[in-house]
């Protein structure tokens, strides 16, 4: 990941935006805001694979679906809180990653896309078949709970209460996953990224560190999926399927891999314009297939790339040297 | 329709779709194998072929001409691919071609429902093809037979080009060592050129053959490239003969999983992939790296 | 017998590719801050024999010891956490970040932090100073910032070796460090690795004899995936075997 110069300034800025918000727009837009935050956090964990560590996986639902089927399952059986059912979907993400991690952070490039979309794939099949316990494609439908906090009873329904919860969950998750972008271990999946040989003959288990951020990431991507289930009120298939997977790739990628933000720009930017140009533009898809073509082409870390390159340039301008 | 029957029928339903796998996966096959491209956008030409040929179909009332015009389409469209969007990312490496060619898949995909709509399209095969035909006791749809002719016509022809002439010999050779054969003083960007091509072809004939038996719509993309990354990863990455033995093994299981194991049958093979790569990571018939 | 002083014990070592015999009982002991150096032909082995030792191949037959504990068949990691560290021919670095990350990778591997989420790295002061020392021992302080994979070949040499150095071993293993370089390089390179290197085990690998009679109090000869000869400069140089093996050419002259 390139240096960013990193200040708090914007990052307060734009939480103070967030908090006032719901005074500034509709319910219909802060519902897709919503949709923004909890897509942002799924990019963010794949990133850790992908931008960070330099995998290619096809397979990202498997944790994101896997989760938003645990949080179903136990609010609706087992009348658990909201924030303890979304942390049982983080966990149960976490859990399917370290399950699946075991074989997939063995493999590199092409193998490691397969055979996370193997595992994606059963996953799939698994909850589209298994009716008793998934609802097949019907999915399982399910009451938000209220929220208790001592003697507080807060209402999730109303849309309000539930996007500051949202709004809470993100910030600490984005926290957290920026916080481990600077410890060791999210220092060591770049360099496994820049050379995973050299990492294991400087003392590092990468093995077992790979396995390590893939269940995280699968963590968070529970989160994410947990979030999402209890957003809709539903979970079904489609929350674990693979185009849930080839989603996340193109958000990531689209806003770029190489900088910790890209993947949440590429996540607002996809959310939203699916939303504002689907209905003005009939094969919206096809403009967004073509982007994510030129940029393979000519940008390939993305739109923050991009960004990144033409600040480079507009400072070398400014320094009186030559623009390369 | 008594029960011992049913076993042969299973078993030729099996061996047609496999070798149609095959059709499509020999291209694949060849193009992993000798470049280390994983083509995503391979089950998206297929489709291009069905749907070809559905218009010219539709133009001309000529299923014969289907059978040369759409192949030499969609082979086109596989040159393309390689000489002006694959050549321009070789050097940022597999995982980004790998990319590329996602991108592709996904907006063919999106061409097709704009241009031919989202609704399966119905195509006529021809009168002396329809109906079926009585053989050892068994009754049969004639189509799926000239399925099978055409495929088994089809490698007979691949595997003579690919052991028995140079060009082929050539390109088997670069599938293990292509810096060798440009050390040869071959023009290897011209030979991958070529070979997406012919890949794209066999793909496009897959396409055609294939669209008016396993119904031709905007998902049979998406659902044969699933089928094809099973058979390249379990027959062997780069593997002609992995390739042949996998389609086998993944159309008869997909058969007999119905006729056994309906809730379990699409999960099989997904299965039988994940075993592989994880007890023997390069294949059935892959060579170890 | 005393084993005391012995560092590494290699003993009866072998090695082969689909039957291709690459090592062939190599038989070979390094002492505590012995300054060793591995000379051969091309294809020698020599390679070969700095992969078997530090994990990346599994020996056929044989055993390697470090500090009387065997090592042979370990994962690289284990064994670089035993004190063994190397650099390699091909230069093997960290080409996307900077390079106070690189050797700061190093140094946290060496301190054993590698899990922890207590900290950032930027925040611990003792990983960061000596990052710093290590840098300014390679001469590449004021370069810090860069990105590893623009440096030019020479810092990039130094930079390998450094990676090395870092993770503080008790027996560095350098696989032809002057490879590619110039003339002034190799003089540059080889007194920063004689200043780097001082009290630890050296086991080198190089084919400049003028580097090697300037690092190394021993030198082994390696032929044929074998031990031919090893002994003090003077006696090497001076050993018919090794002259017909190895300098063979100047008999030609």
């Amino acid at each position: 990941m390139r240096r960013s110069r990193f200040t708090w300034l914007p990052i307060l800025l734009i939480i103070a935006l967030l908090l006032i918000l719901p005074k500034l727009v509709s319910e219909y837009r802060l519902n897709l805001v919503i949709t923004m935050m909890i897509y942002s956090i799924f990019a963010l964990s794949y990133n850790m694979l992908f931008g960070q560590g330099g995998l290619l996986s096809f397979g990202h639902a498997a944790y994101f679906g896997f989760g938003a089927y645990a949080t179903v399952i136990l609010i609706k059986h087992f009348s658990l809180s909201l924030p303890m059912g979304i942390l049982i979907g983080g966990l149960a993400g976490a859990f399917l990653g370290v399950t699946f991690g075991v074989f997939v952070v063995r493999m590199r490039g092409v193998s490691f896309a397969l055979l996370t979309l193997a595992f994606n794939q059963l996953i799939y099949v698994t909850a589209e078949k298994w009716r008793t316990v998934t609802g097949g494609e019907d999915g399982i439908a399910f009451m938000r709970p209220n929220l208790h906090l001592g003697g507080w009873e807060i209402d999730l329904w109303a849309t309000l209460n539930w996007y500051y919860f949202v709004l809470l969950v993100t910030v600490i998750c984005i926290g957290c996953l920026w916080y481990l972008t600077l410890t060791p271990l999210g220092r060591l999946n770049l360099c496994m990224r820049e050379n995973e040989e050299r990492a294991s003959f400087i003392g590092f288990n990468t093995y077992a560190s790979r396995l390590l951020i893939y269940t995280l990431a699968g963590f968070f991507a529970g989160v994410a999926g947990g979030l999402a289930a209890a957003f809709q009120e539903f979970v079904t298939t489609t929350f674990i399927n693979l185009d849930k997977a080839t989603d996340v790739l193109m958000m990531t990628f689209i806003g770029g891999g190489g900088t910790f933000f890209g993947p949440v720009i590429g996540a607002c930017a996809l959310t939203l314009v699916n939303d504002l140009l689907s209905s003005w533009i009939e094969r919206w898809a096809i403009v967004q297939g073509g982007l994510f073509i030129l940029l393979v082409l000519y940008a390939p870390n993305g739109l923050s790339g991009i960004y990144l390159s033409l600040r480079e340039q507009w400072d070398k301008r400014k320094r009186g040297e030559q623009p390369s | 329709m008594d029960a011992l029957s049913i076993i042969p029928i299973q078993f030729l339903h099996g061996l047609v779709y496999g070798m149609l796998l095959f059709l499509v996966a020999s291209g694949l096959t060849l193009i992993f194998g000798m470049m280390g491209v994983l083509n995503f956008a391979h089950g998206a030409l297929y489709m291009l072929g069905a749907y070809f040929s559905y218009s010219i179909l539709r133009w001309t009332g000529q299923f014969w001409l289907c059978m040369i015009v759409a192949p030499l389409l969609v082979g086109a469209i596989g040159i393309l691919i390689e000489r002006f969007l694959l050549r321009k990312v070789h050097i940022h490496g597999h995982a980004h071609e790998l990319l590329l060619t996602f991108g592709l898949a996904y907006i063919i995909e999106e061409i097709v429902k704009w241009v031919w709509g989202n609704q399966p399209l119905h195509v006529e095969v021809p009168a002396m093809l329809s109906g079926s035909i009585q053989f050892l006791g068994i009754t049969y749809p004639t189509y799926r037979l000239f399925i099978l002719l055409i495929s088994v016509a089809v490698f007979a022809v691949l595997f003579i080009i690919l052991y028995k002439t140079r060009a082929g010999i050539i390109v088997t050779a670069a599938v293990s060592r292509s810096e060798m054969v440009n050390a040869l003083g071959i023009n290897v960007p011209l030979v991958f050129m070529l070979l997406f091509g012919v890949g794209g072809a066999l793909a496009g004939l897959a396409g055609v053959i294939g669209g008016p038996y396993l119904i031709t719509n905007p998902g049979m993309a998406g659902t044969i490239i699933i089928d094809l990354f099973v058979v390249v990863v379990v027959g062997g990455l780069g593997s002609l003969p992995g390739a042949l033995l996998a389609s086998f093994l993944i159309g008869e299981l997909q058969s007999f999983g119905i006729l056994f194991v309906p809730q379990m049958a699409i999960a099989l093979e997904f299965l039988l992939m994940a075993v592989v790569l994880i007890v023997k990571p390069e294949g059935l018939l892959g060579e170890k790296a | 017998m005393s084993r005391s002083g012995i560092l590494l014990d290699i003993q009866g070592l072998y090695k082969d590719f689909r039957g291709v015999e690459v090592i062939n009982n190599l038989t070979l002991c390094v002492r505590k801050g012995e300054r060793h150096a591995i000379i051969g032909p091309n294809g020698a082995g020599k390679t070969t024999f700095f992969n078997l030792i530090t994990g990346r191949y599994t020996p056929s037959r044989g055993t390697i010891s470090f500090e009387g504990r065997p090592i042979s068949g370990m994962a690289p990691h284990r064994i670089n956490r035993m004190g063994i560290s190397r650099s390699f021919q091909i230069t093997n670095i960290f080409p996307g970040l900077s390079v106070l990350e690189n050797i700061r990778s190093a140094i946290l591997s060496k301190k054993g932090i590698r899990w922890s989420f207590r900290r950032r790295v930027s925040a611990m002061a003792d990983v960061n100073r000596e990052t710093l020392d290590v840098l300014k021992l390679i001469g590449l302080d004021t370069q810090h910032h860069l990105l590893a994979g623009s440096l030019d070949y020479g810092a990039q040499r130094a930079l390998e070796i450094g990676i090395s150095l870092a993770t503080d071993p008790k027996m560095i293993m350098l696989d032809e460090p002057t490879a590619g370089m110039s003339i002034e390089e190799t003089r540059d390179i080889v007194s920063m690795i004689d200043r780097t290197t001082k009290g630890k085990a050296l086991l080198i690998i190089e084919h400049d004899m003028d580097v090697v009679f300037s690092l190394a109090d021993t030198i082994s000869v390696i032929h044929y995936g074998t031990v031919l000869a090893s002994g003090p400069p003077d006696v090497i140089s001076n050993d018919p075997k090794v002259k017909e093996a190895y300098l063979g050419e100047d008999k030609a002259c």
